[in-house]
């Protein structure tokens, strides 16, 4: 009896400490997110204040403006590479260099490259200032057209890394970008990802722009002629997904100076400072926001003052998983290399040495960005445990859910109204409103996979179970014959 | 939260709070306080939600019918600008000044009672005056200020808000109105960086005597981009008197200034600017004294020579590739022993290529053959990759 009354009165207590705690870590994420959106909003107004007066012309023609290696790995994407590097090879620059790193591809992606480019092996002294696999070959056309292209054979890696730290290795200019050959770039990229290099009095030492899902939109010879919001579920909340977390997060971190991610699809970097932080680490699996913080760490070591920046444009349209095989191989891989980089630079949290990275933006990835999805679990156990013992009050329980479903579609939606109000992408205000619409459902078909994918992601890492990177099946555009349109002229 | 109900009660209209609300109230006021919390919450994110919907669709369908309106207005202005101005009967054999322009026509046709109108045909002329030389540009000019869309620009001049004064200095620098100097040079030491470059750049394109004036009072930074946006104007300005970039560094103490002017010598071929170049060698930054010592060697400086070799020893790795670049343009030959010993010697691969390319510049075919054959093969590796004609850098 008395034990009974024990166990009892401690489950009670237990249940009371819980809920108290999930009460107010919840109100701390959207006062997190209120924030974020608040700062988010005022670096994309100043953004468009300041560069509505903008000439890139200045820039395009200039013979003094640095130089860009756009770094693009390609493993066996024999199906769409010539179309992808004629379009990489038509980006508006006055001084830049295209460098296509074939990790080993065992398909003819290089075979189709040395024909269709006019390519012949040259006496490149290779310099491995960051640690590669062998390199076999570096390629160079023999066509003037194409003088501005690099192709480098180098054996298979395993990891985009190692690809991207041959690509560093071989260019020649002080910033590089970094894209994945099949994402299609709009033609101003360079122009507009430069110029917080240029216009900052401190050194900038990465830029990042917005990526979008391309899924839906028509392309031709990787032009992007229309931008369509993604027609099937899955693509089109990634499309939600990416809108909030580029425009709100990382837009809001960047007006902090806090910002730890520039995506391993679309990033400008100092190479300087990539080759001084030991380049990409491949055995990350996220190996993007592992160097960021590497290249953070490097330069409060050594007492630098740097900024890492990023562009609300739009620059960058990739195709994201369509089938949940496919997603799911994705996040479990984005979980892990969550908590791998987490792991990895432990003594950065909470540490002042660190600045803004320590003491905000590593706390918050390991309070809202690794522990969310183990919360929600054990809210979802709770709740089952608590409905079974019959100690739940429906009515306050269903206020809760509701609590947290209608802020989750109000930020959503606040992410959405930025994207359209600022930029205006699509054409008719009913694909925005669909979109809009997707808002309300994501929280209920969407994030539950979310959730389960990051747990899955941190029991491989802990169970140390292997996950090979592997190559993302694609699905390709919709194709239309037409004259080309640029996104930013789509969106006037 | 009871001050919640209390504030919300003033807000809503009392029959809604009558009839909706207030059966509630007392259900609300009996709930703990994280509950409570929770329906507040989820009140103003409903509310939140449905005015963003709103607010989407309204601000799309505004936009939509804006660039309607506008289209329409353009193409009426244009067809107005080719048949009386493009198309005047006058314009082969008459002077701007003495050809008749028809601005009532303007007026009754297109209106130019709205701001918005005045603006689109702003832009319009602008648009044209940027595409045409000669007569046409003037006389587009001259109808700009006939319709006295002039004054609005200088009143845009005037306006506290700052994209609204480089909206101002745009239109009048474009249509090349008057401004007084003392203006623009007050803009150009301006806090505000956009307003700062406009202002520098239209001081350029309008001021009639000095056009560098500005120079002199530079004190602060001059970032890469005002740079790169400043020497575009000044390169693509036609009629521009050229100084002497050579008197900056001489005088200014601005480092950012130095770096802009040795730029700028070079582009305009300024020999007569060597001796000053040559001073700025003992510059205390070493990134005034790279860009001193590549400047030499692109003006080919053959007198500058011994002096760079003698520095070689004590400068940093960005100074010593200059030098070796440098040596590389002017290609006098007196060096061309030095530069064999640094590339043999040098453990730093930058330097050691720059060495091998300022060899190859020299053309000297046996140094370069002696060279592949007898080098360590670390070093002919370097050397082959500056020799071939498909590698750039």
């Amino acid at each position: 009896m008395l034990l009974n009354f024990t166990i009892s009165h401690l489950w009670h207590q237990l249940q009371s400490l819980y809920e108290g705690f999930i009460f107010y870590y919840a109100a701390a994420i959207m006062s997190l997110y209120v924030i974020l959106a608040i700062f988010s909003a005022l670096a994309i107004r100043q953004f468009k204040r300041r560069n509505s007066f903008v000439d890139y012309k200045s820039i395009l023609n200039s013979p003094h403006a640095p130089g860009i290696s756009v770094i693009a790995p390609a493993y066996n994407e024999g199906a769409t590479i010539i179309d992808n590097v004629h379009s990489l090879l038509t980006l508006n620059y006055a001084k830049f260099e295209v460098i296509i790193v074939n990790d080993g591809s065992t398909d003819d992606t290089l075979e189709k490259l040395i024909r269709e480019f006019e390519l012949v092996p040259v006496k490149f002294d290779y310099q491995e200032r960051i640690v590669t696999r062998p390199v076999k070959r570096v390629f160079r056309s023999t066509n003037p057209a194409y003088s501005k292209l690099i192709v480098v054979d180098k054996e298979n890696g395993k990891s985009k890394a190692d690809a991207s730290n041959a690509g560093i290795n071989v260019a020649s200019y002080p910033l590089f970008l970094c894209t994945d050959v099949d994402c299609i770039i709009e033609k101003n990229t360079l122009l507009h990802m430069v110029k917080p290099f240029l216009e900052e009095k401190i050194r900038v030492i990465a830029v990042g722009a917005t990526i979008r899902i391309a899924n839906s939109c028509e392309v031709d010879q990787g032009v992007l002629l229309r931008v369509i919001p993604p027609k099937k579920l899955l693509p089109r909340f990634q499309e939600l997904e990416y809108i909030r977390s580029f425009l709100l997060g990382r837009m809001a971190w960047s007006q902090m100076n806090g910002l730890i991610i520039v995506s391993g699809g679309l990033g400008l970097f100092d190479k300087e400072i990539v080759i001084n932080a030991g380049g990409y680490d491949h055995t990350s699996f996220a190996e993007d926001m592992e160097m960021i913080t590497r290249m953070r760490r490097y330069m409060e070591e050594n007492k630098l003052p740097y900024r890492v920046r990023y562009i609300p444009n739009s620059q960058c349209w990739t195709e994201g998983p369509a089938t949940l095989k496919v997603f799911s191989k994705q996040r479990t891989r984005w979980a892990r290399g969550l908590i791998q980089c987490l792991h990895v630079h432990r003594r950065v949290i909470g540490n002042p040495k660190y600045g803004i990275m320590g003491l905000l933006t590593y706390p918050y990835m390991v309070l809202f960005e690794w522990m969310a999805p183990f919360l929600e679990l054990t809210g979802l156990i709770f709740y089952l445990v608590s409905g079974l013992s019959g100690t739940i009050n429906w009515t306050h329980a269903l206020i809760l859910l509701l609590y947290v479903y209608s802020f989750s579609v109000a930020i959503t939606t606040i992410a959405v109204l930025w994207d359209q109000l600022t930029f205006k992408y699509y054409d008719s205000v009913w694909q925005v409103m669909g979109l809009c619409l997707m808002a309300i459902v994501e929280p209920i078909l969407y994030h539950p996979l979310n959730v389960f994918f990051s747990i899955r992601g941190n029991y491989f890492y802990f169970t140390g179970k292997k996950l090979a990177w592997g190559n993302m099946s694609r699905q390709g555009f919709a194709r239309r014959q037409a004259a080309p349109v640029q996104p930013s002229e789509a969106s006037s | 939260m009871n001050n919640v109900v209390d504030v919300l009660q003033h807000i809503i209209p009392y029959p809604f709070w009558a009839r909706y609300i207030a059966p509630y109230q007392s259900w609300f006021e009996a709930q703990p306080p994280f509950i409570r919390f929770a329906l507040v919450v989820i009140v103003l994110a409903l509310a939140a939600i449905l005015f963003m919907y709103a607010l989407l669709i309204i601000t799309r369908l505004h936009y939509h019918w804006k660039q309607h309106r506008e289209t329409q207005f353009r193409q009426k202005a244009e067809a107005l600008i080719i048949e009386h101005v493009m198309l005047h009967p006058d314009i082969e054999t008459r002077s701007p000044e003495q050809i008749t322009l028809p601005d009532g026509i303007f007026r009754q046709t297109l209106g130019l009672q709205r701001r918005w109108q005045k603006q689109v045909l702003i832009d319009v002329m602008m648009y044209y005056h940027k595409n045409f030389a000669g007569k046409t540009a003037q006389v587009l000019r001259r109808l700009y200020i006939q319709l006295r869309l002039d004054k609005l620009s200088y009143r845009k001049l005037r306006s506290w808000r700052w994209n609204r004064k480089i909206q101002g200095l745009h239109e009048l620098a474009e249509m090349q109105l008057q401004v007084p100097e003392v203006t623009m040079l007050e803009l150009t030491t301006s806090r505000n960086r956009v307003l700062r470059m406009e202002a520098q750049a239209a001081y350029i394109r309008l001021s009639k005597n000095e056009p560098f004036k500005f120079f002199d009072h530079l004190t602060g930074r001059l970032l890469p981009w005002e740079q790169l946006f400043l020497f575009e104007v000044i390169t693509h300005t036609q009629g521009l008197t050229i100084p002497s970039f050579s008197r900056w560094l001489h005088y200014s103490e601005n480092t950012d200034l130095k770096l802009f002017c040795l730029k700028l010598i070079v582009h305009f071929n300024q020999f007569n600017a060597i001796p000053a170049v040559m001073k700025l060698l003992e510059h205390r930054d070493a990134q005034v004294r790279a860009a001193a010592i590549d400047t030499l060697g692109q003006l080919e400086a053959v007198d500058a020579e011994d002096q760079l070799v003698q520095l070689y020893v004590d400068q940093p790795i960005t100074c010593q590739v200059a030098i070796l670049r440098a040596l590389g343009h002017i290609r006098s030959g007196q060096y061309l022993h030095f530069l064999r010993e640094e590339f043999l010697r040098s453990q730093d691969y930058a330097v050691r290529k720059e060495a091998a390319r300022a060899l190859i510049a020299h053309g000297d075919e046996e140094l370069i053959q002696s060279l592949l054959q007898h080098a360590p093969e670390e070093r002919k590796r370097t050397l082959e990759h500056c020799l071939d004609p498909l590698i750039k850098y």
